[in-house]
């Protein structure tokens, strides 16, 4: 039957199999690869087969395999862009410095979101259609990215210390009833968090 | 809240492993890039079913068989046809790898991963009442 023994990813599994210096190796190998099997990923997702994307590009279907199966150095500017260009996405490129912690990609992040939603009120400005969807929108997202930590969390503490640190009510003027938790009763309890 | 998948091994996988690279060298790392190839792409969200490639081949009983194609060959020349046999269970999120062998024993690796699902299917039907 099964071995109890579970692994998170298969650089764990290789290593417990090999020499500590193979596994160092073959990890260096695979972290090598992040940006082809991150291509392979996308390509599945786009529920498309390497001959199907090789058509919608103009690349031929050996060098879709040969992207996936290349290592990040070999792999160019223009292999990525027709590859994305296949799936109808967008290249972003970015640069950020070497070996920045993933706590760092957090704070990183949340200041481009920040940057993004000031920029849509900005220029949405004027407009009161558009004041109004930007509105909306940021409502929206200020839920969805409530519920997005709130799940994180739970994953890192009990239910009765997170009633501890945050104590949520509604305004008092609130002619809401307190179970409606729609996006937009949801914002508005937002700025009512007591200190 | 999202789930995550991780892998688990049968309790013969580490000695036939391990039997494999004895005589399968270099091999044995082109099965496992295309491992985490595969892994990593299940991490990140997909159905077994929706997994499309040269190097992943359908088997019975949802299980699946990964090749040695693509990857990097240097010092191994043309590599010969290997199979590492997998099953990924998409009730507990667990990718178990069962066996790896040559085609030479394909036959009775297959016999042995089928035999390995249906007993894990028959503790799941048990545990379940």
């Amino acid at each position: 039957m099964a071995n109890e023994r579970a692994y998170s990813s298969v650089s764990e599994l290789y290593a417990k199999h090999v020499s500590a210096e193979e596994g160092e190796s073959f990890v260096r190998y695979l972290d090598s690869r992040k940006l082809a099997k991150t291509l392979f990923a996308l390509r599945n997702k786009a529920g498309l087969t390497q001959n199907e994307l090789a058509k919608k590009t103009g690349i031929t279907q050996s060098k879709v395999s040969k992207i996936e199966h290349a290592q990040d150095v070999t792999l160019t500017i223009g292999d990525i862009l027709q590859f994305c260009d296949g799936l109808n996405l967008q290249l972003h490129l970015g640069l950020m410095p070497d070996g920045m912690s993933l706590v760092n990609k957090v704070k990183f992040h949340w200041n481009e979101l920040q940057k993004h939603l000031e920029t849509i009120q900005e220029i949405s400005k004027g407009d009161t259609v558009m004041e109004k969807a930007a509105r909306d929108f940021t409502v929206e997202a200020a839920h969805n990215i409530t519920n997005g930590l709130f799940a994180c969390l739970e994953n890192v503490m009990p239910k009765q210390e997170q009633d501890e640190l945050f104590t949520v009510s509604a305004p008092s003027d609130s002619k809401e009833r307190p179970e409606d938790c729609s996006p937009e009763t949801h914002s508005e309890q937002l700025f009512h968090q007591e200190e | 809240m999202k789930r995550c998948w991780i892998i688990q091994e049968s309790d013969f996988f580490e000695n036939k492993f391990s039997q494999f690279r004895k005589h399968n060298k270099g091999i044995d790392r082109l099965l496992i890039d295309n491992l985490d190839t595969y892994f990593n792409t299940l991490k990140s969200g997909l159905l077994p079913i929706n997994i499309q490639a040269g190097f992943i081949h359908k088997e019975p009983k949802g299980i699946k068989a990964i090749d040695q194609k693509g990857g990097n060959r240097k010092g191994i020349g043309t590599p010969k046809q290997a199979r590492l046999y997998i099953f990924p269970d998409t009730d507990t999120y667990i990718l178990y790898l069962i066996t790896v062998g040559d085609k030479n024993s394909q036959k009775s690796d297959i016999k042995d991963c089928v035999d390995f699902v249906t007993d894990l299917k028959k503790i799941k039907e048990a545990d379940n009442g």
